[in-house]
């Protein structure tokens, strides 16, 4: 299945706004997300943008407490590749010169019909949520 | 070592034992294929053989070296070509000492069964016979009865009309009932029948037929006597039985089907679920001979995820490569639907959100793994796994 398929115009919305924008921008009007900030990682050989803000309220049943998440904005119709993710979880305690690597990141995926859903990826092997 | 016999490209496993030893010490569960003899039309339940997948083969034979793989198809025509006499004979001893060891674990049972079979044969009998002297011996009351009637016609007391004459094929149950009158005819009959033992000289007082009754009369005290002793004999001493039952299994089971030279005849072919015939060795691979084996990308993650404690089984069920269960399938859930990618192997984002959503609705994670082509990598970080769950919004 090729995702190119799903492309139906030639020029979109997604074209006029940069997709890190509207992340931004439904998280904090949709979800109500605050402290809404973009982050610049190095990538492989590219740049990534992606955001970090506050959830109004845990995102998971097993989270300890509500805290800073990190927002990677995909389009539907890119590819994607293991490495990348894992360049994805590198870049970000490279530039917040953390310890580790966060846990996990919100995969945000943007389409151009103003649908935007989210995926936790968690580095590594977990077990499913309970409920 | 555990052989898995390659037929048509495919890893089969026909020994119960040997899948048993891979469930248990190396969690390779395979998939049962073989439909069950007894019920055959259905699709549920399978038995042997167990299909293992590509993976398992790799890991069992080139990875834990615990399994060998056996040309299927070379493995038949040698051992229809190479079935020698001896073979043969040494087949044929095997069975005869199994049939042995059947007969000797079942024999005692069977000889009991017999017995009771015979008892109960016997007592129907003797029930049988019991009933027809006493039909025979009331018919004769019956014929001194209406003689009394006539003869005594005022006499006072309830006088029944005789009983009906039973044909000789009615069901029994009539003449079990006494007739009235017989008290007051003979009670010693009456008493004595009840120990089986009939006297009859007291009732016979017609005019009939003297001849007649004399044959009756013998007939019946032999009869008698026959089932008095028939008793006797059947609380005989326990040295008669034992010798009874010694006739009876040398009967039934004649130690003398000894196997004998003679013309040999190939028995029926060995087969692969016959694993203690000692054609199963390592056989020359040929060049026809096809072994599946796994891409590198879903053997990479087979490994890591068999590493950690995962049983493995396919995964196409829930559109991954393995579905991953922490413990043995038949006592957990699973937990993971699996993916194996190459490190820069590229896949569409879509198939995230699709797996994502997937898992996230049968309650299991969407995993993705692939090993770090880098060469500067340690190797405990050389494998990466990502697990994907829906976040719960959006």
């Amino acid at each position: 299945m090729s995702s190119r398929n799903f492309q139906r115009s030639v020029t979109t919305a997604l074209d006029v706004m940069a997709i890190e924008d509207r992340v931004a921008e439904n998280l904090v009007h949709q979800h109500l997300w605050t402290n809404l900030k973009s982050l610049n990682i190095r990538a492989a050989e590219s740049n990534i943008v992606i955001c970090t803000g506050v959830p109004p309220a845990k995102l998971h049943p097993d989270d300890y407490e509500i805290s800073e998440e990190y927002v990677l904005p995909v389009r539907t119709e890119q590819n994607w590749t293991v490495h990348q993710w894992a360049c994805v979880f590198d870049g970000i305690k490279e530039a917040t010169n953390a310890e580790a690597s966060p846990r996990r990141v919100v995969m945000a995926m943007v389409t151009e019909d103003s649908t935007i859903v989210y995926y936790f990826v968690n580095n590594g092997l977990i077990r499913p949520r309970k409920n | 070592m555990i052989p898995i016999n390659i037929v048509g490209g495919r890893g089969l496993v026909f020994d119960l034992d040997h899948v048993k030893v891979l469930r248990e010490k190396y969690h390779v569960c395979g998939t049962l294929i073989g439909i069950l003899p007894q019920i055959p039309q259905q699709n549920v339940f399978m038995g042997l053989p167990l299909e293992l997948m590509p993976e398992d083969i790799e890991l069992l034979v080139f990875d834990l070296k615990v399994a060998y793989l056996v040309d299927d198809s070379e493995a038949h025509k040698q051992a229809v070509s190479k079935f020698t006499k001896e073979d043969a004979k040494e087949v044929r001893a095997e069975r005869h000492r199994q049939e042995q060891e059947q007969f000797e674990r079942h024999k005692d049972v069977m000889w009991e069964r017999r017995v009771a079979a015979l008892e109960i044969k016997r007592r129907k009998e003797q029930e049988k016979e019991k009933k027809r002297l006493e039909k025979l011996k009331s018919e004769k009351r019956d014929g001194t009865e209406q003689d009394q009637v006539v003869a005594n016609g005022d006499q006072a007391g309830p006088v029944e009309p005789a009983p009906p004459r039973i044909p000789e094929t009615e069901t029994t149950k009539a003449s079990h009932q006494e007739p009235a009158t017989d008290s007051r005819d003979n009670l010693t009959s009456a008493n004595t029948e009840k120990q089986g033992k009939v006297t009859v000289t007291t009732t016979i007082k017609t005019e009939g037929n003297i001849e007649t009754e004399r044959e009756v009369k013998v007939e019946i005290i032999e009869k008698t006597e026959r089932i008095e002793s028939e008793e006797e004999k059947n609380s005989a001493d326990e040295e008669v039985i034992s010798l009874e039952k010694q006739r009876w299994l040398e009967k039934t089971f004649p130690e003398s089907q000894q196997i004998t030279g003679g013309t040999v005849t190939i028995p029926s072919v060995t087969t692969p679920t016959n694993s203690s015939l000692k054609t199963y060795k390592p056989l020359a691979v040929q060049e026809s001979f096809f072994v599946p084996r796994p891409s590198k990308a879903s053997y990479n993650i087979y490994k890591e995820l068999h590493k950690k404690g995962f049983f493995l089984t396919p995964g196409l069920r829930f559109g991954g490569q393995f579905v991953a269960y922490p413990g043995d399938p038949l006592r957990f859930h699973s937990h993971h639907i699996a993916i194996g990618f190459n490190w820069d192997q590229e896949f569409a984002v879509l198939d995230i959100v699709g797996g994502g959503r997937l898992g996230t609705a049968v309650k299991k994670c969407w995993v993705v793994g692939a090993e770090d082509s880098g060469c500067d990598v340690k190797e405990e970080d050389k494998y990466r796994i990502f697990s994907v769950e829906w976040a719960g919004f959006g």
